[in-house]
């Protein structure tokens, strides 16, 4: 196996304990940190070359965001590895009872190529934090950040225990065939079974981030102007490929109507009224993806924009009306600058239709009444849930970010990224003495002892319970 | 396969006509559970004695008690675990209201043991029901009385509907998990949890496997050894060693090694008397296969004490192997018998050498009076679970998390942590739909202002 050499040679440096103190984790995310400082135009150059990204949105969501992570990882690192001391039982009292947060071991994070250089070091920052080895894959698709990351971060991380491997389909399947103690994947649901198979072989635990598509849906009891303006913001950031953008809307056929000239408008102010023009607008990852996109603008009716061009894997920020759930636009996440309107009678329609389907990474619901917004929400399942706007949840790092069902399984941001990539170690420490507290426990048995046993372990009911 | 269909089709209607979603509804099954362990106690505690020839204080302590003190919990603590969770805000969302909400997974599956048969489905089933799931239970057919028992008696007091037991072997198990459910737990040896996981990865089902190994035991030179010794042979041989925690070897110091044994002799006496297949508190082992199995271990090894085997009542005594060799068969396998083999090691660092260079344990012991040096053993070591100056005693600690690393398994449950596993944590952000304005930063057209 081509990679064996590798993974032994970081499962050797893992069994010397040197990922293991903090001040070693701390050198290795300030050096991450450096890395985005340092390195920063090379980042916007790197993703402009592989999705047209705008250098405002690749400073937000290439740097910044993992700068957030960064901070708040080195801010809280030491009360993160704390040992959790415990609530004890009677028989326990006198002991030590704790939870340990144990590095897994090797690690293995593979990214997609829409958020290329977040997507690989957001979970970076929780495995260091964790005090793992890992190695990194980065897509091969975004090719100048795989480029990137490939030959500069090495410079800035231990290459002892951290490797970057620059792989495509055949050479990934071979790197899977390997023993990692945890497994970090973001990409497509069909992927993720591939690498959850893989992983089984090794009983290797797993934190999939895949996607599905995410409903949006909006009441006749809004303010159209504020939903225009944040719908198409989501959707159309990144020229549609996130997997936690908006994928379609679900309204009434009046606020079909009232919502497109509002959409319009936003989408002028955002990008102009030639948005091939806007340096604030991206472009599709690659020529397969462009067309795959461009295949679904056949359903429906173009409402809003439609136009093409494919030298520039330029797909125009794009309505479509009257849109059937039959339609090819409905069969699969869109994952582009398209957004389908389908038309429901009602809330609960729309409830219906969003249950009958699997659920997703995300779920959006706009209205003025709340009582709509929490009916949504109570009445569905979905990774994450955004009321009156999209895509903000995922900013709150206080806030798990992952999915349910195939949409995935794990989350992790903040906090959550370093319990993702630590082992809950439940410890006991004893007392060598008062070993006649022991007694119950021993054969011979007898009822007397039963009863003294039954009396320290059983935890006794409150009389009073609220709510019967 | 037709039937697991059915039965998973009728469990996945119940769930979503909704009604397990209301806690009163979660507390009154939880209530009925708790009234069928009292009301059964008899039937339950003489089909386990059926399976595993266990005295009935025996199975009240180990399997009943356990059961009992999950649903006290559950009860006491679900409206706590189920609310929503605030959490902290930043500046872009200080106006918002942002929570996780705990949420059901949908249809889950409970795939049960046979040493401990009741227990080991009874548990995760009281997390899986106070997290609002509706469940699926499949106890291992080869405690086949606890099995057929539960089979009978779960329906006449939870809803019927929400909550299956599904009975059967190899190829009903298998037809069970070619179905989609949302969450899979399951209790057993790791050749199979690699099958339980590769059936869920084809339907991207997340999974609790609490598997086992061999969880060694490290002797101190510095210790209590007559109190260590009495600790350990209450751990191992309970069950007739049949415990995925039991301690599985001894590593200690080639001086003390004789010391053991004669602590451990001692202690057997004062537990189960002069003829240990007369005590009526020494189990059996589960089977015929399983009898031979670890009869084979004793091939070639320095027997110290015990050996003498029964095969027709499946009796084999409590037995003691000493100055075993790391590369014979005993030292491959977990043992899941009363067979303690001793390893000697010069040093802890010998000791904890050894330890790494195989699977992570479930389980890791270590007897001493130096606490540097136990606690020393902890960091440089991995394992699912610690207990150090006693054996066991973790698992009865319900806020600490019971569950594997590596081979030994992963995930955990037990107490609010079998909430946690059966639920869905959901990120919540409720905003104004008014208070555009403050937006207006993050739309295009962008500028290095604005970032």
């Amino acid at each position: 196996n081509p990679y064996a050499g590798l993974v032994s040679q970081l499962r050797a440096a893992w069994l010397s304990g040197k990922t293991r103190p903090m001040e070693y984790r701390v050198a290795q995310l300030e050096a991450l940190g450096r890395f985005l400082d340092e390195k920063k135009e090379d980042i916007l150059q790197a993703t402009a070359l592989d999705l047209g990204k705008p250098s405002f949105e690749a400073c937000f969501g290439e740097i910044l965001l993992i700068k957030n992570e960064l901070h708040e990882a080195l801010n809280n690192l030491s009360s993160w590895m704390k040992d959790e001391h415990v609530d004890k039982n009677l028989v326990t009292k006198l002991d030590s009872a704790f939870i340990r947060k144990d590095p897994y071991g090797v690690v293995l994070i593979i990214a997609p190529w829409n958020y290329p250089i977040n997507l690989l070091l957001v979970p970076l920052v929780g495995a260091i934090a964790a005090g793992n080895c890992v190695v990194l894959k980065p897509s091969e698709i975004s090719k100048n950040s795989e480029k990137l990351l490939a030959e500069t971060l090495s410079s800035y991380l231990d290459n002892d225990c951290f490797a970057v491997v620059t792989a495509g389909v055949q050479e990934t399947t071979r790197l899977l065939e390997n023993k990692f103690d945890y497994i970090f994947f973001t990409g497509s649901s069909s992927v993720g079974r591939i690498v959850m198979t893989a992983a089984a072989k090794h009983l290797t635990p797993v934190t999939l981030e895949l996607g599905g598509k995410n409903p949006c849906y909006v009441s006749d009891v809004c303010d159209v102007q504020n939903v225009a303006r944040r719908v198409v913001w989501g959707r159309f950031l990144n020229a549609g490929q996130s997997c936690f953008a908006p994928d379609y809307v679900l309204c009434s056929l009046e606020m079909q109507e009232k919502l497109m000239p509002a959409l319009r408008e936003a989408i002028t102010e955002f990008f102009g009224s030639n948005p091939q023009e806007s340096p604030d607008f991206g472009r599709i990852i690659g020529d397969k993806q462009f067309r795959r996109v461009r295949a679904l603008l056949g359903s429906g009716r173009v409402a809003i924009g439609g136009q093409t061009d494919e030298k520039e894997r330029y797909i125009a920020p794009t309505v479509l009306a009257d849109v059937l759930p039959s339609d090819p636009a409905m069969q699969e996440e869109i994952f582009g600058p398209i957004l389908p309107i389908v038309v429901v009678g009602s809330m609960e329609e729309a409830i219906d239709f969003i249950n009958a389907r699997p659920r997703p990474l995300a779920l959006y619901a706009f209205s003025c009444d709340s009582k709509v917004v929490n009916q949504v929400l109570e009445r569905t399942s979905s990774g994450g849930f955004c009321g009156n706007d999209t895509m903000m949840h995922v900013l709150l790092t206080s806030l798990p970010f992952g999915g349910i069902g195939n949409s995935g399984l794990g989350m992790y941001h903040g906090k959550f990224t370093f319990d993702t990539f630590s082992q809950q170690r439940g410890v006991l420490h004893r007392n060598m003495g008062l070993e006649a507290l022991n007694g119950p426990r021993y054969p011979p048995y007898s009822q007397q002892r039963l009863g003294l046993l039954t009396a320290a372990l059983e935890i006794k009911r409150r009389a009073t319970c609220t709510l019967l | 396969m037709e039937k697991m269909q059915q039965v998973v089709g009728r469990a996945r209607a119940a769930f979503n006509s909704g009604r397990c979603r209301s806690l009163e509804f979660r507390m009154q099954q939880l209530k009925a559970l708790e009234r069928m362990v009292h009301e059964k106690e008899k039937e339950i505690l003489a089909a386990i004695k059926a399976d595993l020839h266990k005295s009935g204080y025996n199975a009240y302590s180990h399997e009943i008690m356990s059961v009992l003190g999950e649903l006290a919990l559950a009860m006491e603590k679900l409206p706590s675990w189920a609310a929503p969770q605030p959490v902290k805000k930043n500046l872009l969302t200080m106006r918002d209201e942002a929570f996780i909400c705990l949420e059901p997974l949908g249809v889950v599956l409970i795939i049960g043991a046979w040493n401990y048969p009741f227990t080991l489905v009874m548990q995760p089933l009281v997390g899986a029901i106070a997290a609002g799931n509706a469940v699926v239970v499949k106890p291992s057919e080869i405690s086949e009385n606890t099995a057929q028992l539960v089979a009978d008696i779960l329906p006449q007091y939870l809803d019927p509907e929400l909550y299956h037991v599904v009975t059967g072997g190899v190829p009903e198990t298998t037809a069970l998990l070619a179905q989609r459910f949302d969450h899979i737990l399951y209790t057993g040896n790791s050749t199979v949890g690699k099958i339980v996981m590769a059936a869920a990865a084809k339907h991207l089902t997340p999974v609790t496997l609490e598997l086992g190994g061999k969880s060694p035991c490290y002797i101190d030179k510095d210790c209590d050894l007559a109190v260590a010794c009495r600790r350990i042979t209450w751990g191992k041989y309970m069950n007739c060693g049949q415990t995925c925690i039991a301690p599985d070897y001894i590593l200690c110091d080639p001086s003390i090694q004789s010391k053991v044994v004669e602590n451990i002799k001692a202690t057997l006496q004062e537990f189960y008397g002069e003829d240990v297949k007369s005590s009526p508190d020494y189990e059996r082992i589960i089977n015929r296969r399983h009898f031979e199995r670890i009869v084979g271990l004793l091939e070639g090894q320095k027997i110290a004490h015990g050996g003498e085997t029964d095969e027709a009542s499946c009796f084999i005594a409590p037995t003691i192997l000493t100055d075993v060799s790391p590369e014979s068969k005993v030292m491959e396998e977990e043992i899941f018998g009363p067979v303690l083999p001793i390893v000697t090691v010069k040093s802890v660092d010998e000791a904890i050498e050894f330890i790494n260079h195989r699977e992570k344990p479930l389980a890791l012991y270590v007897f001493s009076n130096n606490k540097k040096l136990i606690k020393r053993v902890i960091s440089e070591t991995s394992s699912g679970g610690f207990t150090g100056n006693d054996v066991i005693m973790h698992f009865f600690l319900s806020t600490l998390p019971f569950g594997g690393v590596g081979n030994s398994g992963m995930g955990a449950y037990h107490g609010k942590h079998s909430f946690e596993t059966f639920s869905h944590r959901r990120a919540c952000l409720i905003k104004d739909l008014k208070m555009e304005s403050t937006n207006s930063i993050r739309y295009p057209p962008g500028s290095q202002k604005k970032v």
